[in-house]
């Protein structure tokens, strides 16, 4: 009787668990056994030794960490500067600009890229006007490659990232401010040894949150250099539906790696966190 | 003091700068009938009517919409039953479900998708349906945002008292839920569901994964028909924009109005 009963309550939890077990961890658990699936059916670490032997895939990872973590570092300085500003502006204006950002944190994707191909692709706006004005590093932009493409990462990390920085200046309390005046502390002096320390738990949660972001990032890369540079999210998905040859225990691999980079990034900025919560409460 | 409000003001302008060009050169660039100098020459609006009269294009906004609905409903649904057993029944329950909602904002996006595909696109199984495939994928996609604005949301309106309350007058605790609870939180519910939709209908890099050629969104059209005319797919980009945006407008709508009901509600006491 109470496991009929008990059978009828758990039944509210079956579409959940219908699409927790077939759609995130039998894939997934599927994903790290064919990781380690070698040529031969066996179990090893054959796949993971060609990545880290053959030179396309270390080009691609060297790449995607060169091109993720320098689009976040850049990312969250501007952020948090952005976010300052944005701290200290009237209500009005702070409001404007924060439809601003929400409207560009939409703006992603596929449409992001067309328009930036529009501004500084081969034929762009900004191209044309820098050869018609003689600004040459303007006319020779090439969208195209690793650095032309930098751009568009650290568009797409500058509203998410200071629309997740904004509240946590709320917890820098004016008080704290206007004592660290008086007793004669510069601003650079403040946020360097209370304001930063202070919101470290935000801009570490921002800061991998990022980092995910961009390192996964697809549709850029695919539509600006394809294969032409190798870079880890492109050459997964060409392991899977490519057209030239399919490699899914490879993929598998490299899907791996890329998550291994994520979690180790996901680990560091947590315990920088956890070191800076400490005696908050 | 003053001299850092300059420094904040030129961080503020120069970044909305840059946010704002890529926007406004492709809205303006829709508009132009030719730009190979500085300035944009013979403007005209032919580009935006081409567009709006092309089927295609308008067959692919609509998929995009049938596509980006039918998930969010479904994890709606899901969700709104999970947490409510866990709520009524099975409060230990709530650890758990929390971490598998969780999970999909690390292994997200391309590394899901590649591997739901390499499981099911083979199998004779119904998930082999490409179609199928995308929609329990964008299911995956949108768990993490539902459950946090439903859950937060089912314990604001504290659920499991205002159950009791309606159990001991005699109503079935599944049927308190449907009449009483799910309407008191619709307009959180329909706010988190916009976020997912809007994610959803900006989507290109799954679709392209996973449904290739077998589902033609307005994203797969403008990526098909990037090499055409540069004004065209502006216009098209500045559409899809728009559409954005009355989204957005939505979401702030009906956040508002939430605002304007309880505040109503508190002078009401």
């Amino acid at each position: 009787m109470n496991i009929k009963r008990n059978w009828k309550k758990l039944a509210f939890f079956f579409p959940f668990f219908f699409l927790i077990i077939f759609f995130l961890l039998v894939p997934f658990l599927r994903m790290v056994g064919q990781s380690f699936r070698t040529s031969s059916g066996g179990f090893g670490l054959e796949r993971y030794l060609e990545i880290f032997s053959k030179l396309a895939y270390i080009t691609a990872i060297k790449n995607s960490l060169w091109i993720s973590v320098s689009a976040t570092v850049i990312g969250i300085v501007i952020d948090f500067f952005l976010a300052l500003a944005l701290s200290k502006t009237s209500e009005k204006s702070k409001n404007w600009y924060l439809s601003v950002l929400n409207l560009t944190s939409t703006f992603s994707g596929l449409p992001l890229t067309l328009s930036f191909i529009t501004i500084l692709g081969t034929a762009g706006v900004l191209v044309l006007i820098g050869q018609q004005l003689g600004i040459g590093w303007l006319a020779d932009y090439n969208l195209y490659s690793l650095k032309g493409m930098y751009v568009i990462y650290v568009y797409f990390q500058i509203p998410m990232g200071t629309l997740l920085l904004l509240p946590a200046f709320g917890e820098i309390r004016k008080e704290w401010r206007e004592a660290a005046i008086l007793m004669n502390c510069n601003a650079a002096r403040f946020w360097i040894r209370i304001g930063i320390p202070v919101m470290m738990p935000a801009i570490m949660g921002t800061t991998s949150m990022l980092f995910a972001n961009a390192l996964t990032a697809y549709t850029t890369p695919y539509l600006l250099i394809n294969n032409s540079i190798p870079l880890l999210p492109v050459k997964i998905t060409d392991m899977f539906v490519g057209d030239v040859r399919q490699r899914p225990e490879l993929g598998s691999a490299l899907s791996m790696v890329m998550l291994g980079f994520m979690l180790i990034v996901l680990a560091v900025t947590n315990l920088v966190k956890k070191k800076f919560e400490k005696g908050r409460k | 003091m003053k001299e850092k409000n300059i420094l904040g003001n030129i961080v503020k302008i120069l970044t909305t700068i840059f946010l704002i060009l890529p926007l406004a050169v492709s809205i303006v660039y829709s508009f132009a009938g030719q730009w190979t100098s500085i300035l944009p020459k013979n403007l005209t609006l032919r580009f935006y009517v081409e567009q709006l009269t092309n089927t295609q294009f308008l067959t692919g906004i609509l998929r995009g919409i049938v596509i980006s609905i039918i998930p969010v409903v479904l994890v709606n649904a899901m969700i709104l039953l999970t947490l409510f057993a866990v709520i009524v029944y099975f409060p230990k329950m709530e650890k758990y479900i929390q971490i598998c909602c969780i999970i999909p904002t690390t292994i997200n996006g391309i590394i899901l998708a590649t591997a739901i595909l390499s499981t099911y696109s083979g199998s004779s199984t119904i998930f082999s349906n490409r179609i199928i495939m995308l929609i329990f994928v964008y299911c995956v996609f949108c768990l993490p945002v539902t459950y946090q604005g439903i859950r937060n949301s089912l314990y604001a309106v504290n659920t499991k008292t205002l159950l009791e309350a309606s159990s001991i007058l005699g109503a079935n605790e599944f049927y308190g839920f449907v009449k009483i609870i799910v309407p008191t939180v619709m307009p959180n519910i329909m706010n988190t569901a916009l976020i997912s939709f809007s994610g959803l209908f900006g989507d290109f890099a799954l679709i392209k994964i996973i449904a290739s050629s077998q589902y033609e969104t307005v994203q797969t059209y403008l990526y098909k028909n990037r090499n055409t005319k540069i004004q065209l797919f502006c216009a098209g980009v500045a559409i899809l924009l728009i559409l954005t945006m009355i989204i957005n407008l939505m979401v702030h709508k009906i956040a508002s109005k939430k605002c304007g009901q309880t505040a109503k509600e508190e002078t009401e006491e």
